[in-house]
């Protein structure tokens, strides 16, 4: 036979799913291989026959599913070295020996050496050797059904182990203690290594309260035993976990009853969601108080300018009764003059006279005030503290008399002019003047003390007042522009800051201090020099 | 010969006031109520003192100053205002120019008007006080 020479049939091998295997004829006797392949070949088989060792090693150390027929007695390497050879490379094909020798010995030695069969060649061989072939094959077959069915099993159980370990939620599985007193721990993720920052091999065996002391208070074991006993899975959701070891972080929590009677727990640390919708929520309110503030400042700018419309018809008024005031008064002097003092009338007169001066002040004050001069047009001018004191006060006369507070006024020593803008010193404090009298409306007592002095180069000008006061948290925002503590059309939160910018073009100093329902004391400081004036 | 005076005012209350404040005094008063009317007379006549409103129809205080000193550099005029910040741009002007006035806030009482008076005719050094 041609050394090489293999055939393959396809009679019978329909009924297999499996590819059957290659049977490898291993027999020197040239005509009993034949033999034998014809007999496989009409059972069903595949084979290939060789005649010698060397051709047999080369052929089974191919990779395909076979099972050799091996002669025992082989001319040219025992079949033993056969064997041997295809183990040191790592082959290992199932064989069936075949020997001339019936004897007990032959045969353990073959089982030995790790036979699947072993057959003696007497004269009904050939006929038997299919029904041992095909035995053979079915066994390797079973093996290897069971073999694929394990390693399937075998990656399933890795692949659920990996996807059980991959998860970022925490997944717990727990078993009843104590009919359901209390849970061990079962099984441990990798997730939940990473969010409780605990070993696994730290946490099985261990109980659920003394991992998680917190556990009960949390809530989530009243689930735990309620799912264990109804079987119904629930969703915990989340709330804040805390115990010794955490400080307090957001957890939701999935539990579930196994078939197995454990309870399994897949959770996930939600307090970094939970600290971002906090910040979300937090610049929504920042936002929403800022448009409020917003909304507020525009209902004061529409207030100021309202003010200062009320302002200029004010300043109009006043302009406008000058020349009346002027006639009045200077027509009761001339009937004083010619009244003589006994006439009942001459006090009558002099009534008129006192109150057409009160009204001219006023008008002054008014249009003092009124009068806010833009830059280039401001006509400043040596003048008295004390003056633009008193001519505020006769604004406020009214209010102070209505409000009931008592108003002192000390001048300490000589106090020297100053060069200043009258009407904005004025407008200064007038301001002050005004808060201190909103300050005490819901005061027991009522006392505004004013007082000037000199001091080293300037003149120091102080108001204090027993009223509410300034919170310390609102002390350093009393200067800024539409700052105020006053209801919405009651303040324009621009008095203070006004009078800041007025009082430091003037090369001045205004501050404050504040201790509430005690005493509340601003202090102007003014230079006597002149600006620019060195000293 | 008394010395004279003219007021040059729209408001009629301001004239009667000047009037009335400076009978005793025995100067001669002479009222106007526009500028241009107060030019007129001045004019006619040589007048010691001219009071002076700012803001008139017609010609305006400054306007009408202008006019005076063109007729008589050298009478005393005291610009008498309620306010004069609308004139301020005006009254530089007129001051750069050379004019020369003096400018009393409104109201004026009558002991006062009487002292400017006898302090610019009389040389009593009186009204430089104010």
């Amino acid at each position: 036979m041609k050394n090489k020479g293999y055939n393959r049939s396809s009679t019978g091998h329909e009924s297999q799913i499996e590819p059957a295997p290659i049977i490898l004829i291993v027999e020197d006797d040239e005509g009993l291989n034949q033999l034998i392949n014809k007999n496989l070949q009409r059972a069903g088989f595949f084979t290939e026959s060789v005649l010698n060792a060397s051709d047999a090693i080369a052929r089974a150390a191919e990779d395909r599913d076979m099972i050799m027929l091996l002669d025992y007695a082989l001319a040219d390497i025992t079949c033993r070295e056969v064997i041997e050879t295809l183990t040191e490379r790592r082959r290992m094909v199932p064989f069936i020996i075949m020997t001339g020798r019936g004897d007990e010995k032959t045969a353990v030695e073959m089982m030995k050496l790790g036979a699947r069969d072993y057959i003696v060649k007497d004269q009904d061989f050939i006929g038997i050797l299919p029904r041992v072939v095909k035995r053979v094959a079915g066994e390797l077959d079973k093996e290897k059904r069971l073999f694929m069915a394990e390693e399937a099993l075998r990656q399933s159980d890795a692949r659920y182990r990996e996807l059980f370990d991959a998860m970022k939620s925490g997944v717990v599985v727990l078993d009843s203690v104590d009919d359901g007193k209390d849970f061990v721990f079962k099984e441990f993720n990798r997730g939940g290594e990473n969010i409780e920052k605990v070993k696994r091999e730290d946490v099985i065996g261990m109980s659920v309260t003394e991992i998680f002391p917190g556990a009960k208070e949390f809530g989530i074991f009243d689930v735990f035993q309620r799912v264990w006993r109804t079987g119904k899975p629930e969703f915990f959701p989340a709330a804040i976990y805390k115990d010794r070891r955490n400080p307090g972080s957001w957890r939701e929590n999935y539990v579930y009853k196994l078939p197995s009677g454990e309870i399994v727990a897949v959770y996930n640390d939600i307090t970094e969601r939970k600290l971002a919708e906090e910040k979300v929520e937090k610049a929504y309110k920042d936002l929403k108080e800022t448009h409020a503030r917003l909304m507020e400042s525009q209902a004061q700018l529409i207030q100021s300018e309202k003010l200062r419309t009320a302002g200029m018809m004010a300043a109009g008024i006043a302009h406008e009764l000058n020349n009346p005031l002027m006639g009045i008064i200077n027509f009761a002097q001339y009937c004083l003059k010619h009244t003589s003092g006994d006439d009942r009338r001459h006090p009558i007169l002099q009534d008129i006279e006192q109150e057409t001066k009160k009204c001219i002040d006023i008008v002054q004050g008014l249009l003092t005030l009124s009068h806010m001069k833009q830059e280039g047009e401001k006509t400043y001018t040596n003048g008295s503290c004390a003056t633009v004191i008193d001519r505020a006060l006769k604004l406020l006369a009214y209010r102070i008399d209505m409000e009931d507070v008592t108003v002192t006024f000390h001048i300490e020593g000589e106090i020297p002019e100053i060069w200043m803008e009258t009407s904005e010193i004025q407008q200064v404090c007038l301001n002050l003047l005004s808060n201190s009298l909103d300050a005490l409306k819901d005061s027991g007592r009522k006392k505004i003390d004013i007082g000037i002095r000199r001091s080293v180069e300037f003149v120091e000008i102080t108001i204090a007042d027993t009223g509410c006061g300034i919170s310390p948290e609102n002390m350093q925002k009393i200067f800024d522009p539409f700052f105020t503590t006053k209801p919405v059309g009651q303040g324009t939160g621009l008095g203070l800051s006004v009078s800041r910018s007025i009082i430091e073009e003037h090369g001045g100093n205004i501050s404050c201090e504040s201790e509430p329902d005690i005493e509340t004391r601003f202090k102007v400081l003014l230079p006597i020099k002149r600006k620019g004036e060195g000293i | 010969m008394s010395k004279k005076i003219l007021v040059i005012d729209d408001n009629e209350a301001v004239r009667k006031s000047f009037i009335l404040a400076l009978e005793p005094t025995g100067y001669k008063v002479d009222v106007a109520e526009s500028g241009e009317k107060g030019i007129e007379k001045v004019r006619n006549t040589r007048y010691d003192l001219i009071y002076l409103d700012l803001k008139m129809p017609g010609l305006d205080g400054i306007e009408t100053l202008r006019e005076i000193r063109k007729i008589d550099k050298d009478v005393a005029v005291y610009i008498i205002t309620a306010y004069h910040d609308i004139f301020l741009d005006k009254i530089k002007n007129a001051t750069a120019d050379g004019l020369v006035f003096e400018i009393f806030r409104k109201p004026i009482y009558s002991d006062r008007i009487v002292s400017i008076t006898k302090g610019v005719l009389d040389g009593t050094t009186e009204h430089k006080y104010h």
